[in-house]
């Protein structure tokens, strides 16, 4: 009988620290910023769009689900350089949305119940854009619910050409990050 | 009172232009919109994307190109590149003892550039007189070749890269410290315009002809960083020497771009020369000057200047001083209007403080 007890105990304890814990942010909380540079010169172009929606779950020491967000939310801070980046480059009607889908995100063993990392971890997951599937690769802090993503994305890997404006040439690089604040559900 | 004009001639005289608070819109590079990677005059196709854009009130498509537009990109060789400056202004200065208001032709220049593979020839053509008539002379000239995307060598006769190059040269650390009108030099540069850092290497020697009436010999150094995309804080050094004097000049300045609004230019410039003279003491100047700038919609801004400078700080009437500020509008490509009303006391001259303000009009084809 004592051993069934224990038994049961640890069976249940392990059902309570694996069980799923979602995870979402406030509709309109976050961000997502990109960073291309222009050559020649150097030019620093910085793109953000607010309000990337997030479900994801927490569990098995694991983060995992997608983030998405509206691709024509986007704004480089410059009227023509926005309508040229989503009709000519990234072609909004045709794919409003990017979604990344997490695929290897550890968390540490306390994540869930302050929603914190101790350290910054590496992840990896599928990103869709522009109607292609590529896997990205990156690192990501998280401190009191807040999660900072950060990662290179390639744009030929994606089918957009590479962005040409009156002499300056975008680099195919161009690093993304992400800001999410997340709460539990 | 000749005498005086003379000099507010020099002062507000420009070779040529720039937009350094640009920054703010992540522009840490200035040649992004100008040909000259120290910035000002001929601009690149970019830049006058950008005069549309970004920097002017209203545009229609195309205004923004040479003439307007009128005549068509594809209608003049792909090789070339043409501008111009137009640039006038009309000063007043009041005191107890003196009203008076002059208008001064500054600048009317047209530059031009052919570029092969990766040279551009650059040259400057056109200036006025004291008299505001316009005579042909060859202004600014370089040959600029493109080793790589962030390198570049230079040379010609042209302004080496020191402090910022902000296209006030009525401030003290343009004029007072040769580097404004008629301050263009025999000269060869070398430039890196990276992602973090901008540098330039130079040597150059001025020419009895120009403002400095000497034929100084200089090597200079500048090196940037830049933060966050639109910060850019950088020091500078110049080493000089003439037939009767030397000179070191050292730098410290800051273009800082805090949102797309609003913006900090300071700089603050020590120079320590010495006679040649046997026995002659090390003398030493400070120049300081920083101008706040706020855009309240695209193209209007509303600036605050400061600027003092004691060119040499034992003898306590070198000192002037300026404060002030007014408004710039860009209300198309091409415009630019600047209203500028201040304080100023020079000391040398009175210790009472006297209005000093200008209008100034500027057009680029």
């Amino acid at each position: 009988m004592k051993t069934l007890f224990v038994l049961s105990l640890a069976l249940s304890l392990s059902t309570v620290t694996q069980a799923a814990v979602p995870l979402k942010n406030q509709p309109g909380s976050g961000k997502v910023e990109f960073l291309a540079v222009g050559r020649p010169s150097m030019l620093k172009i910085h793109g953000n769009a607010a309000g990337p929606e997030a479900a994801l779950t927490a569990a098995g020491h694991q983060l995992k689900g997608a983030i998405e967000f509206s691709l024509d939310k986007l704004d480089t801070g410059i009227s023509l350089r926005n309508e040229h980046m989503k009709e000519k480059y990234l072609q909004v009607k045709e794919h409003p949305k990017a979604k990344l889908t997490l695929v290897d995100a550890p968390v540490d063993p306390s994540f869930e119940k302050d929603l914190s990392n101790a350290s910054e971890k590496s992840f990896r997951g599928k990103l869709s854009l522009h109607g292609k599937e590529k896997e990205v690769s990156g690192t990501y802090t998280a401190k009191g619910g807040v999660v900072q993503a950060k990662f290179p994305i390639t744009l030929s890997d994606f089918g957009i050409d590479v962005p040409k404006y009156l002499g300056i040439t975008v680099a195919d690089t161009v690093n993304v990050d992400v800001e999410l604040p997340l709460r539990k559900e | 009172m000749r005498l005086l004009f003379s000099a507010l001639l020099l002062s507000f005289s420009a070779p040529a232009f720039a937009f350094p608070e640009m920054v703010r819109h992540h522009y840490v590079n200035c040649n992004a919109c100008h040909v000259n990677p120290s910035g000002g005059g001929l601009l690149t196709e970019y830049g006058r994307g950008m005069s549309g854009e970004v920097l002017s009130t209203w545009h229609y498509e195309n205004e923004s190109l040479f003439l307007h537009g009128a005549l068509k990109p594809e209608k003049l060789p792909s090789f070339l590149n043409v501008g111009g400056d137009v640039r006038a202004v009309q000063v007043h200065r009041e005191s107890r003892q003196v009203r008076e208001g002059r208008y001064i032709l500054m600048q009317t220049a047209l530059e031009g550039a052919a570029t092969v593979g990766p040279v551009s020839a650059v040259a400057s053509y056109f200036a006025p007189d004291r008299k505001n008539h316009v005579h042909g002379e060859l202004g600014r000239f370089y040959l600029l070749g493109n080793v790589t995307d962030a390198f570049q060598l230079k040379a010609g006769r042209f302004l080496p890269a020191f402090g910022i190059a902000d296209p006030h040269h009525i401030l003290s650390t343009r004029q007072s410290l040769g580097f404004g009108y008629g301050s263009n030099r025999d000269a060869a540069e070398a430039h890196y315009s990276g992602e973090q850092w901008h540098g330039a290497l130079g040597v150059s020697r001025s020419r009895l002809d120009s403002a400095l009436r000497q034929k100084e010999e200089s090597v200079s150094f500048q090196l940037e960083k830049f933060f966050s995309d639109s910060y850019r804080v950088g020091v500078s050094a110049w080493r000089g020497e003439t037939e009767q004097m030397r000179r070191w000049l050292w730098s410290l300045h800051g273009i800082l771009g805090f949102t797309e609004h609003s913006y900090l230019l300071s700089e603050t410039t020590w120079q320590n020369r010495q006679s040649k003279t046997p026995g002659s003491a090390w003398e030493m100047g400070i120049f300081h000057f920083s101008r706040v700038g706020y855009e309240f919609f695209q193209g209007f801004h509303l600036t605050a200047l400061g600027d003092i400078s004691e060119t040499n700080i034992s003898q306590p009437d070198s000192l002037t001083v300026m404060a002030g500020g007014g408004p710039i509008w860009y209300p198309r490509p091409h415009l630019e209007f600047e209203l500028v009303f201040t304080q100023r006391k020079i000391l040398r001259q009175s210790r009472e403080w006297e209005d000093y303000a200008y209008l100034m009009l500027h057009y680029y084809l």
